[in-house]
């Protein structure tokens, strides 16, 4: 209930809200995690190549999109190495000029879907990409949301 | 210590790669600028230059046995002329007989010059101008003598009939030489010497053909070779990268084994696909719960309580307390299992090198095919190229030709330096030719050199290829 408000708080205005400003109880700040001791956290990832799923893709329950990988990880995942993860099943994903668009699935308040980019990487990292360093902790993520990655 | 040894060899892996990338861009340098072009160029010069030098030598040779005669004869009878004409010269300005008589003398001479030349070829013009040389210095000389005694000898006669004889000598030994010229055109000698020269050239031809056929092959093989080991090198540094991320991948699922055992899913009777071990942590419980839990039942198991959920995947929470009270035998189960995926995941790895290495030999051949197309363009353009240089070869030679005779006309009025000058004519043209054989030669080896040094490099990089995967 709590995080259901919160969540909703959050959706109203339409740019999303920078972290501690409209939420009322401030996100705490990301803490490294011990990996040997943390329980991993279940990241449901459904790929597709030439663009992101849409709203509807996900609206029936057990209907999700087909091509799911299913990522174990810890909340100070970056987005560098999900991405890493994604190439060990995707062979779309292994292209040398590949490039991963990331977004979160989260539910809204009308019983639908939200569909929300939140970054891009390279296949490769030969350039500098300012979204290789984001951790999942650092981005609105809240566990259960699923990972909605396109493969350009 | 297994971390420490996976560390240490993904540290390897990546200075591998940073080697693998460093001979590609070697490689890459070495196939942009291929040396071998220009001596090629060369090449098809010298060959040209020797035989365009081959022709003036007949000539040369014909001048230098025919010159000394004339010359002494010239010399003799230029002294007497150059004595009696400087008091005749000097009396222009003063009277106005004196003028018309000499002007009309030097029409006469000049108009049989000029037909005299005609005929002749051009190597006669050179005595015509020694003649007018003669006639400025006879001009030169007249100035400081005295008025008085020039105006007596203007009327002489003599001099005048004189004049006259020694033109017609002069027309008669000119005309004896042409005939002497052409019947030794037609001699045994002669004809022998110019097939000599024909053949010589002809064949300096062919053997300028041959090397650079021999060169663009060359080219090729080496451009060929070239490719094919930078592609090799590319597949190679490809094949590292999916070695670190498999690194990467085992590492990660190492961590995730601890919180995943297989044994405790198959005490159920469902088909399971995952199962979290929670720790006492009942807000994630229950944030787990909210967010994904729409209905569950419960399974019974013993003294614990099981939940699960109808959404994918099926999820189970296991006790918190393992029901196994072997502890190493659960250790030795989740290394089995790690073992069996690490082993799986490899084998995936290394299909796909091999697809990698197959796709980038692949594109070799018709990268080597563009550059051929390429090459047949540039090739129709260097026909062009090949057209501008023989003209300049051709103007060169003709100053060449007509160079060292300047050199004989400030020697006309004495035999002996003339003489001097025909010979340093001849060696001069002698030491061209050596030249040009040397950088002929030079030439040769340094392609020989060039296509030597490319072979070691390229076993050497060879040979680091096999060092590194061994």
């Amino acid at each position: 209930m709590a995080e259901a408000a919160r969540r909703q708080g959050g959706g109203r205005p339409l740019p999303p809200p920078p972290r501690g400003v409209n939420q009322q109880p401030p996100r705490p700040k990301p803490e490294p995690v011990d990996r040997e001791k943390t329980c991993p956290l279940l990241l449901r990832v459904f790929t597709k190549s030439g663009g992101h799923h849409t709203s509807e893709d996900y609206a029936v329950r057990g209907k999700e999109p087909k091509d799911e990988v299913q990522i174990y990880t810890w909340k100070d995942a970056s987005l560098r190495e999900l991405t890493d993860l994604v190439k060990e099943v995707s062979v779309a994903a292994r292209r040398r000029n590949a490039r991963l668009s990331f977004a979160f699935v989260y539910p809204n308040n009308k019983g639908g879907y939200n569909v929300r980019e939140v970054g891009e990487t390279m296949a490769y990292p030969n350039r500098k990409q300012p979204d290789d360093s984001k951790t999942l902790s650092e981005l609105p993520f809240e566990i259960g949301d699923y990972l909605d990655v396109a493969i350009y | 210590m297994g971390d420490t040894a996976l560390e240490k060899t993904a540290e390897e892996l990546r200075h591998e790669i940073d080697e693998l990338h460093r001979q590609q861009r070697e490689i890459t340098e070495r196939l942009r600028d291929p040396r071998g072009l220009r001596r090629g160029g060369f090449s098809n010069v010298a060959p040209r230059n020797q035989g365009r030098r081959g022709f003036p030598r007949p000539a040369e040779r014909n001048d230098v046995e025919d010159e000394p005669p004339a010359k002494r004869r010239l010399s003799s009878a230029v002294v007497k002329v150059d004595g009696e004409d400087v008091s005749k010269d000097g009396e222009f300005p003063v009277d106005g007989n004196g003028t018309q008589v000499k002007v009309g003398e030097n029409g006469t001479s000049d108009q049989s010059d000029k037909k005299q030349s005609g005929l002749h070829r051009g190597s006669w013009s050179q005595r015509d101008a020694e003649q007018r040389r003669t006639n400025k210095r006879y001009e030169a000389f007249a100035l400081p003598e005295p008025a008085p005694r020039v105006l007596p000898k203007n009327e002489d006669p003599k001099l005048v009939n004189r004049n006259r004889r020694m033109l017609g000598n002069l027309l008669g030994t000119l005309e004896k030489f042409r005939k002497e010229d052409k019947q030794r055109s037609g001699t045994d000698a002669y004809a022998r010497r110019t097939a000599a020269l024909q053949r010589a050239e002809e064949k300096a031809r062919e053997e300028s053909e041959r090397l650079r056929l021999q060169e663009r092959e060359n080219l090729t093989e080496k451009r060929r070779r070239d490719l094919t080991l930078r592609a090799r090198v590319a597949a190679k540094a490809e094949q590292k990268k999916l070695e670190l991320l498999f690194l990467q991948w085992s590492e990660h699922q190492k961590k995730l084994s601890n919180f995943i055992s297989d044994e405790i899913a198959n005490c159920y009777v469902f088909h399971l696909q995952v199962i979290f071990y929670f720790g006492p942590k009942s807000v994630h419980i229950d944030n787990f719960i909210e967010a994904k839990i729409s209905f569950h039942s419960r399974a019974y198991k013993g003294n614990v309580w099981c939940y699960r959920t109808k959404a994918e995947p099926r999820i189970y929470y296991a006790p918190v307390k393992p029901l196994e009270e072997d502890t190493s035998e659960v250790e030795q189960q989740k290394e089995r299992t790690f073992l069996e995926w690490k082993a799986a995941r490899r084998q995936e790895v290394s299909e796909y090198q091999k697809e990698i290495e197959e796709q980038c030999l692949g594109n070799v051949e018709k990268e080597l095919e563009r550059w051929q197309n390429a090459r047949k363009a540039r090739k129709a353009n260097n026909e062009g190229m090949n057209l501008q240089e023989t003209m300049d070869k051709e103007l060169e030679t003709h100053r060449m030709e007509h160079g060292p005779k300047k050199r004989k006309i400030p020697g006309g009025g004495v035999g002996d330096e003339d003489e001097e000058d025909e010979v340093e004519d001849i060696n001069g043209g002698e030491d061209e030719m050596i030249m040009d054989d040397l950088l002929e030669e030079g030439g040769d080896g340094t392609i020989k050199e060039e296509v030597a040094t490319d072979t070691v490099k390229a076993e050497a990089v060879e040979e680091d290829i096999k060092h590194e995967v061994l």
